[in-house]
């Protein structure tokens, strides 16, 4: 018995310290946000920063239009995950449910587009954007991630092990399929919902090089455009920069969302934990 | 009755206009302007028939050593990183106090953009100068164990894989733990009560009930893995810049640093498709080992 | 030729800046110092008849864009119908976006330039002619830099479409804080490759690990060797640019220099050397050899370092046959699928800042770290008291002209960086890399070489 409670503390003990190092990166990125550009290049490296200095967070936010750019990032990434989510979940749950002609092949197409390097769609995706006039709108940022094969993929995956017979039920009581899906069906799709949700939103929020060609004028930018103008890469350019303090203004509004999401993982998870 | 039809044929209907607008179109165009030499700009393209593809498979060493290192960040990534997923969720379930404390700990890498914590961990990693080599340096120093080495580990050719690798593990950790978790809390109780009272031990118990029962999930998990783990590219993008030496360089970063810095649309769409192949294929052969998985 | 550029000569020269952008348009719209470009700006009445019309300019570095929006503002004050929004755009995408945007009849109105994409957007046809009433060519190639040696011009058409922002030329960076604790002083500075090794070995520090904290000497690997080479007196390319001159005794020398540097010296190692530019202002080099556009860098980044610059140590200590590289950044290309309106307004508001000796001076020249491309206003009291233009006066008639194609340059860099991390034999090396090198030449047939045309030519070794 000894044994085996020595056995799981020692799994504990692991799991805690796997922990402490995946959360220190971030500790490390909170803490050198708030070091002067000079402090960084210290050496050896401290933690504490010698002097709490908020300029350059100030001036990041201050003098390069970042409200706006982040009111875009927030509109555009929210619009497309909520997009991707539903849509995946009703095509997913209905290849799932239902035969019809040329399921098994739009399936299969579907999860094969996930297997296409998105940057050599860039081009093509512009051409299409131009042709339908959408230069410069939201739109051309939202419209060809409006939907993804790896979310399809992903409810498909999840509704494999769906429990039928409430559908069942519900159809034997006269339920609308709609209906089915939308008060039965998706409830219950919660938990993949929200990761899918997750790894979208990442995916828009960090996205650059489609935002600058698709929608270039300054009203449209998005934040990851204004980060990487600090990026040490460019050519001939002596600006002045932290990166961890960009990668916080970058980070801060996710680990706000993660707050409110973290909730409803857990619940998500609980939900599924009850069939 | 109309309804219902509506809601059934929506979902193809959709699904077929996007993905024919937005995927089946653009790729039909990646795979002609492959027998291309293409450049939007210039007024010389011309096509070339399969010299692009000729110059990838027997000409051009880097499209190997990317292949190669592609290969080599799926199969880290994904053998490595599916197990730890497993395990750490496998502890999480059955962690009682500070749960909630600890997943947060394993979910927020995922919740970083990319390029912010790439940032971070570019100065984490580096070698003279950087946090993990002096801490290493200071900890076994402190403890009077043998002093821990100066590891190049973006510098040298020998470690700038481990390292893209190592990153990887890190970022891509909790989103298949999330996945994984939510597989074994759907494990019903008292299937775990009956195999205690039949006196299994824990470890039979993971082995014989939770792995079992949470197979789609896994399979979903590893599927996931490969075809993401291909077409990987922002973690060498910005921790190696692909080197030194050509060491770290991935398809996809191969891919958009032919298109857009030398300009050769035509090759890219080329390398892009021999990659599309190796996924498809490797896809096709792992669905097909799930399927006589599933059939046993 | 020592001098000290220290920090207070630094805030000098950006209070000199601030005078500038508080001087009212009044003083440039008299026409004085303004015919740079040899056709004299005159302040019109209107323009675009008075209606309303906004362009957009793009940048990428944050601190031009300073100046930039100053320019603008004067602009619009003098035409309140006018609004230039200067943008800041990512490097990463700037490039992508331009190319695919600008065909298609979008993108902004102007956009900083840069001459290693020259050749992509001559070939596209990306960029408008400089029309008559903004600049006159025969003038230009008579006062300014880099026309005369083809610099400026598409190779195909020979047409021009920007003006250079100046010289930029390489330079021997010195951290005179460590300079002086290692016990040095003016009389040490290196002329020679050799004295040069040895003071890097003086400077070299190391921690109680043996591991180098501060090396003696540092550089961008690509420039060295470009410089190196040039300083042999070979060329990179052949007669007529269709193939790379690599597999030789001169690039051998240059990378043996460095090869000795880092493995028998010990006075570099590849954990500094790979974060390049970053280990001056991070002391973690006490001399660097890069481009002259460091200065700006160091100004931004370590205020607190103590720092000078000197002409690049040669072979024998002779500039002669060639001193190194020059390369130009270049200014403002307009967007020839513009309309009209929006083109006739962007050639004035390019016509209106270019024409001014102030502007190429300060902005240009001065805060960039460049020599000035002008040749009037190279005895400008401003150019000749600066330290770092005026050491580069020196040696200006030695560069060779030239900017490489970014995809040689990367290859380059590869070839170094081998040598560093002792990877292969170096005659191996230089073979594969010559291989390599005129693979990727090959690709495209419309690069701008134009290092032939080096004024000193004669002084080259013969028959290559």
């Amino acid at each position: 018995m000894d044994h085996v409670t020595n056995q799981s503390r020692l799994a504990t003990g692991l799991i805690w310290m796997g922990a402490a190092i995946m959360f220190f990166p971030v500790v490390w990125m909170l803490l050198s946000a708030f070091k002067s550009p000079q402090e960084l290049l210290d050496y050896p490296p401290r933690l504490l920063p010698d002097r709490w200095s908020t300029e350059f967070l100030v001036y990041i936010w201050t003098e390069r239009n970042f409200g706006r750019m982040m009111l875009n990032s927030v509109f555009v990434s929210s619009t497309v995950t909520l997009l991707t989510v539903f849509s995946s979940a009703y095509i997913a749950y209905v290849f799932r449910e239902f035969q019809f002609r040329f399921r098994i092949p739009l399936l299969y197409l579907v999860i094969a587009t996930t297997m296409i390097p998105l940057p050599v769609l860039v081009l093509p995706h512009f051409q299409i954007v131009l042709w339908l006039g959408w230069l410069n709108t939201y739109q051309a940022l939202i419209m060809p991630y409006a939907l993804w094969g790896f979310g399809v993929f992903l409810m498909y995956q999840f509704l494999a092990g769906f429990p039928h017979d409430l559908i069942e039920a519900a159809r034997l009581d006269g339920v609308s399929e709609r209906q089915i899906f939308q008060h039965i069906v998706l409830p219950l799709m919660k938990s993949p919902c929200v990761a899918l949700g997750i790894i979208t939103f990442l995916h828009q929020w960090e996205s650059l090089l489609w935002p600058l060609v698709a929608a270039n004028s300054p009203e449209m930018q998005m934040l990851p455009a204004g980060l990487a103008t600090f990026s040490g890469d460019a050519v001939e350019s002596a600006d002045l920069f932290n990166p961890y303090s960009a990668a916080l203004i970058a980070a801060f509004p996710l680990l706000i969302a993660f707050l409110i999401f973290q909730r409803m993982i857990v619940k998500g998870i609980a939900m599924t934990g009850m069939k | 009755m109309t309804s219902k039809n509506a809601f059934i044929y929506g979902a193809p209907i959709l699904a077929g206009a996007f993905f024919l607008i937005w995927y089946v179109l653009p790729i039909g165009w990646v795979l002609w302007v492959s027998f291309w030499d293409y450049s939007p700009i210039s007024p010389n393209n011309a096509p070339v028939g399969l010299e692009n593809y000729r110059e990838a498979l027997f000409q051009d060493h880097v499209f190997w050593a990317a292949v190669k290192n592609t290969a080599y960040f799926t199969f880290g990534n994904v053998v490595l990183g599916t197990i730890m997923a497993l395990l750490i969720a496998n502890g999480l379930s059955r962690l009682g106090t500070l749960r909630r404390l600890a997943q947060t700990a394993y979910f927020m890498p995922t919740l970083f953009s990319i390029v912010a914590a790439a940032v971070v961990w570019e100065e984490i990693f580096q070698p003279r100068f950087g946090i993990l080599n002096n801490g290493l340096y200071y900890l076994t120093d402190s403890l009077g164990l043998p002093p821990f080495p100066e590891i190049g580990w973006t510098t040298t050719t020998d470690w700038s894989m481990p390292t893209v690798i190592l990153f990887g593990l890190w970022k891509f950790l909790g989103i298949r733990i999330i996945i994984l978790l939510a597989a074994i809390e759907a494990v019903p109780r008292d299937l775990y009560e009956a195999a205690s009272i039949d006196g299994v031990t824990k470890r039979q118990q993971f082995f014989h009930v939770t792995i079992p029962l949470i197979k789609p999930a896994l399979w979903f998990v590893v599927i996931a893995g490969i075809i993401n783990s291909f077409q990987v590219f922002e973690p060498m993008y910005v921790i190696t810049d692909g080197g030194p030496l050509r060491s770290s360089v991935s398809m996809v970063m191969l891919v958009a640093e032919t298109a857009f810095e030398r300009q050769r649309f035509g090759y890219s769409a080329a390398i892009s498709i021999l990659l599309f192949g190796m996924i498809l294929a490797l896809t096709a052969v792992l669905f097909w080992l799930r399927g006589r998985s599933e059939e046993r | 030729m020592s001098f000290k550029l220290t920090r207070r000569q630094a805030i000098l020269s950006s209070a000199a800046m601030a005078t500038i952008a508080s001087t009212p348009s009044a003083v440039w719209a008299d026409g004085h110092g303004q015919a740079a470009t040899g056709v004299p700006y005159v302040r019109k009445d209107q323009i675009n008849n008075g209606e309303p019309i906004k362009l957009e300019y793009w940048e990428w570095s944050g601190q031009r864009a300073d100046y930039q929006r100053q320019w603008a503002a004067a602009y619009m004050e003098m035409y309140p119908n006018v609004e230039i929004e200067v943008v800041l755009q990512p490097w990463a995408s700037y490039w992508p976006s331009l190319i695919t945007n600008v065909p298609a009849g979008a993108g902004p109105a102007m956009w900083h330039m840069h001459a290693s994409k020259q050749a992509e957007f001559c070939g596209g046809n990306l960029m408008d002619p400089i029309p008559a009433s903004a600049a006159d060519p025969a003038y230009l190639n008579e006062n300014w830099i880099g026309y005369s040696e083809g610099a400026m011009q598409c190779a195909a058409t020979g047409s021009i479409h920007t003006v250079p922002m100046g010289a930029m030329m390489p330079l021997l960076f010195v951290n005179l804080d460590k300079w002086e604790a290692a016990g040095l002083t003016e009389a040490d500075v290196p002329n020679t490759w050799e004295e040069l090794r040895a003071v890097a070995v003086k400077l070299t520090e190391r921690d109680a690990r043996g591991r180098i904290t501060v090396a003696g000497l540092s550089m961008d690997g690509q420039e060295w060797l470009q410089n190196a080479v040039y300083q042999q007196g070979r060329f990179l390319f052949n007669e007529d640019a269709t193939a790379v001159q690599v597999n030789n005794p001169e690039y051998r020398t240059a990378l043996q220099f460095i090869a000795d540097l880092v493995h028998s010296d010990k006075a570099l190692d590849n954990e500094i050397a790979s974060t390049r530019h970053e280990a001056l202002p991070a002391g973690q080099a006490a001399m660097y050899v890069g481009f002259s556009w460091i200065a700006g860098f160091m100004r931004a980044n370590a205020p607190d370092i103590n720092w000078s610059a000197f002409l690049l140590p040669t072979p024998d200590g002779e500039l002669a046959p060639a001193y190194g590289n020059i390369r130009f950044a270049i200014e403002a290309a307009i967007n020839p699928f513009a309309d009209e309106a929006t083109k006739a307004v962007a050639w004035d508001f390019w016509h209106f800042n270019y024409s001014r000796e102030d502007v190429i001076v300060e902005d240009l020249a001065l805060f960039n770290g460049f020599l000035p491309p002008y040749s009037k206003v190279l005895d400008d009291p401003r150019v000749t008291g600066d330290p770092l233009a005026s050491t580069m006066a020196k040696a200006g008639s030695l560069g060779v002209i030239n900017d490489l194609p970014n995809v040689i340059r990367d290859e380059q860099l590869e070839l170094v960086t081998a040598v560093i991390l002792g990877q292969g034999d170096l005659d191996d090396l230089l073979a594969q890399s010559e291989e390599a090198q005129n693979r990727l030449l090959a690709e495209r047939a419309d690069w701008n070489i134009i290092e032939r045309n080096y004024a000193n030519a004669s002084l080259m070794l013969a028959g290559q």
